[in-house]
């Protein structure tokens, strides 16, 4: 098992029904701390399980607008650019695009992630994977702060740092004192069929919400 | 618990309550009911229209949603205009005979849709009420239709059925209702999936209601839930699949939200009366609370609307008798008495939600969403109160929300309060948490760039330094404090001791307004309306100046008044440089810009009150000579 700390001065964990108009859940989302350790290591022989997601800080949110486009690019364009050869075409004009959304989000929030490692298909069928090598390799690289990619806090504008945590987990604020229903909260993508979410009851007891297996009975979507 | 799941909740509630609507019915504007006898003979036909003379209205009553029209046919059920359930209309003599020809075929047609609408629908009931109905449709024919009372007023009206000697609608019999939620069930009503509110596998909402009421959106209603562009969805999913909220939930938590936000009637004075929404600048703020009695709490300690306040300095009361008792809670509590003591029948653990909902484009936005129990709202309130607690208290007292945001914004007008900032400080109070930084410049930066004016309605002055501007700095402050932001705490009331510079300062100014104003009488533009900004900012450059006029003043007063009067005066202004160390601050940060605000705000109630101050400050401001203009 790994323990990493993350924390960042601003998190927005899109509820999926307030995602446009955002609103962000209360913690961390198992997904989005899958993110971060994918940001730290990942290789296409292993996958990240998120067992237990500890919050330190108390939940405290904040309200902005921002600026953003209203329209994707289409794969199509995408596919017919790469059989030209040319990336014409291939753009979005922010200006004549423009989406003003507003968001409530996290202020000043602090978690540990609590994961472990297990092997993909293509990990098991070559026997020089090991899951502890991959979570050996994981952990030297939080240790040294190394990452493929800046890991963020549910958007890719709110970055956050990261460290390994050894010994025991620091205790949660007192204002996560109790149990609280948390809702339906994503849990993941379930990428082997057909790109479906997948829920689960949230409860945070003490500041500690246990996250279920993606297989777990409890797990609907 | 989501937004969602606690409406959703509430309509539950309601509908135990039996207050909420039901699934399938929608407000129909019918004009008559036809009454049968239980063999489907017409009794009569009721007149249901309301209103006098030619203004006659049809009656709204819940019924069966109306079927979506454009060119095509589409019936009613339980209800709809003549043409369908009866076969005849108004025949439009102004076209082509080919045309009426089609006309009539069209009517034709309507009619045998709505027959035969019934008959599928109604064909297995055992109901009186509903047999009455089909056996009425069977045996109709368009011909008998002139023989009807009220013949010419109904043609081309909704026309609704009832049964002889009972009250209700046909359409309101359970069985009508079984019949009307079997059909619904066996309709393919889209994809099923898993319910983020329920946690049920459901059909799945495509698009979700809409939201009426929400101050600035389209009138038509707003989507708290929608996908309307491309870039909003996610992985190929479309509309309401990228949300799977079910069809039942999304009525309940949209039907419960509407409610929330509708008017309630009006009160005494005419004005129209929300018992669960207040304005916060562009915020529409609902609320509600797990029980009534919490949710009468909740209402007084949110703050009546904007001019619900009559005699302005009176708690928030309204004409019911509830509330008298409430003023009673309401009074202790702002001496402080914890929930449990001030209203011992109040369950404090019964719990409070608050939703500040704003629109953006034909979406709304969540801009804060608080829920807690009914002791900790009161306890937050009751915190907020005591940051913003001064002496003298402000007027009114206690502030609602509404009017301390008014006064951030520009000639006090509600749509001029910065949009943003209502809600975070919504957001403040409810969580006991630091006001937003943007709370103190913003009153600092009022208080600089108004001028004292007269309020054109009221007649009231409208300061620039304002008690509730000054109570707003102070409780950030305060506030500030508490959680550790800043050293020094502020005080409640003057001072005298403390060497904070910036309050010294602000007494000083106060001290030097009034000394000119006996000198000088009231001049058009006083030391405060041109140096107040100045002086609060950036006092080494201006009190200077400002102590060189001071002494002109004083020699002004010691010949026209007295030697006494202008020694009381530079006594003061002794006593207060002696603790400024000398030397005036080059510049004030924003915080301590606040307190010069509270030092000025104290030691302009000295003299407003007359304590302590030698009476001849008043005679010698009245007498003064006011051609002479000296500065």
């Amino acid at each position: 098992m790994i323990r990493v700390k993350i924390w960042g001065p601003r998190a927005l964990f899109s509820r999926p029904e307030m995602k446009v108009e955002r609103v962000s859940y209360d913690v961390i989302t198992p997904s989005a701390a899958r993110g971060v350790l994918e940001a730290i290591h990942w290789k296409p022989q292993m996958v990240w399980r998120i067992e237990r997601l500890r919050v330190l800080n108390p939940i405290r949110f904040e309200s902005l607008r921002r600026n953003e486009v209203g329209s994707k690019v289409p794969m199509s364009k995408v596919a017919s650019a790469m059989r030209a050869g040319t990336t014409e075409g291939v753009a979005l004009n922010v200006d004549e695009d423009r989406q003003q959304r507003a968001a409530t989000l996290l202020k000043d929030v602090a978690y540990i992630i609590e994961a472990r490692v297990e092997l993909t298909a293509r990990g098991r069928a070559d026997p020089s994977e090991t899951v502890q090598k991959h979570l050996d390799m994981a952990k030297r690289r939080a240790a040294k702060g190394q990452c493929f990619h800046h890991p963020y806090l549910g958007t890719r504008e709110f970055a956050c740092d990261f460290e390994l945590l050894e010994g025991e987990p620091p205790p949660a604020h007192d204002s996560l004192k109790g149990t609280r229903d948390l809702g339906w909260m994503a849990l993941d993508l379930d990428y082997a069929a057909g790109n479906e979410a997948r829920f689960f009851r949230a409860t945070m007891v003490d500041g500690v919400i246990e996250v279920p297996a993606l297989s777990d009975e409890s797990v609907t979507g | 618990m989501t937004i969602l799941q606690s409406l959703a909740t509430r309509y539950e509630r309601m509908a135990k309550d039996g207050k909420a609507p039901i699934p399938g019915f929608a407000p129909a504007q019918i004009s008559f009911a036809i009454v049968l006898d239980k063999a489907g003979n017409v009794v009569t036909v009721d007149d249901l229209r309301v209103g006098e003379g030619k203004k006659l209205r049809p009656k709204i009553v819940q019924a069966p949603t109306a079927p979506k029209r454009t060119v095509g046919i589409a019936t009613g059920v339980f209800w709809d205009k003549t043409s369908y359930v009866l076969g005849r209309t108004k025949p439009d003599m102004t076209v082509s005979p080919v045309k009426q020809a089609k006309d009539v075929e069209r009517l034709i047609k309507e009619h045998a849709a709505f027959v035969a609408r019934h008959e599928t629908l109604l064909s297995e009931t055992n109901d009186i009420g509903c047999f009455a109905l089909l056996a009425f449709l069977r045996g109709w024919s368009a011909d008998a239709y002139d023989a009807l009372p009220y013949a010419m007023e109904m043609l081309d009206q909704n026309v609704a059925f009832r049964l002889h000697y009972e009250n209700e609608f046909v359409h309101d019999r359970p069985a009508a209702r079984a019949a009307l939620m079997a059909e619904a069930d066996g309709q393919d009503s889209g994809p099923k999936g898993m319910c983020l509110v329920t946690g049920e596998t459901l059909p799945i909402a495509r698009l979700h209601p809409s939201i009426k009421g929400i101050a600035g959106a389209q009138s038509s209603g707003a989507a708290l839930v929608s996908f309307n562009l491309d870039s909003f969805t996610s992985y190929g999913h479309a509309q309401g699949a990228n949300a799977p909220v079910s069809e039942a939930a999304a009525f309940a938590y949209a039907t419960t939200l509407n409610s929330l936000l509708a008017n309630d009637g009006t009160t005494a004075n005419g004005r129209t009366r929300y018992r669960n929404r207040v304005m916060l600048g562009e915020t529409t703020v609902a609320f509600w609370a797990e029980h009534g009695k919490a949710e009468i709490l909740a209402r007084a300690l949110m703050g009546e609307e904007e001019e619900a306040i009559a005699d302005d300095d009176a708690l928030p009361v309204d004409e019911t008798t509830e509330t008298s008792k409430l003023r009673d809670v309401l009074t202790l509590m702002q001496d402080g008495k914890p929930l449990q003591q001030a209203a011992p029948d109040m369950d404090a653990a019964s719990r409070v939600y608050v939703l500040g909902l704003s629109p953006n484009a034909a979406r709304l936005s969540v801009r804060f969403w608080v829920e807690q129990t009914l002791g900790d709202f009161a306890r937050h309130f009751q915190q907020h109160w005591e940051d913003l607690r001064m002496d003298p208290p402000p007027h009114p007292w206690p502030p609602p929300l509404w009017r301390l945001l008014l006064e951030l914004a520009p000639q006090r007008k509600a749509e001029n309060v910065p949009p943003h900032l209502s809600g975070e400080v919504m957001r403040a109070v409810l969580t006991g948490l630091p006001y937003p930084r943007a709370l103190l410049t913003q009153t600092i930066m009022r208080i600089r760039s108004d001028r004292d004016e007269e309020d054109r309605r009221t007649g009231r002055v409208l300061e620039k330094v304002s008690d509730l501007r000054v109570a707003t700095l102070k409780a950030c402050l305060a506030r500030m404090y508490r959680w550790k932001l800043i050293a020094e705490d502020v005080p409640v009331s003057l001072d005298l001791t403390t060497t904070n510079s910036a309050y010294r300062l602000g007494r000083l100014f106060s001290v030097l307004e009034q000394l000119q104003r006996a000198a000088l009488g009231q001049r058009n533009a006083t030391v405060r309306d041109r140096f107040y900004a100045s002086a609060s900012a950036t006092p080494a450059l201006v009190f200077p100046s400002l102590i060189r006029n001071a002494r002109n003043h004083s020699k002004t007063i010691r010949t026209k008044v007295g030697a006494g009067l202008a020694e009381w005066f530079e006594d003061r202004i002794a006593e207060i440089a002696s603790g400024l160390e000398g030397a005036f601050p080059k510049t004030l940060p924003m915080e301590e810009q606040g307190r010069f605000a509270l030092g000025y705000y104290h030691q302009r109630d000295v003299f407003r009150r007359k304590k302590d101050v030698p009476a001849e400050i008043e005679t010698a401001a009245a007498t003064a000579d006011l051609s002479e203009e000296g500065s």
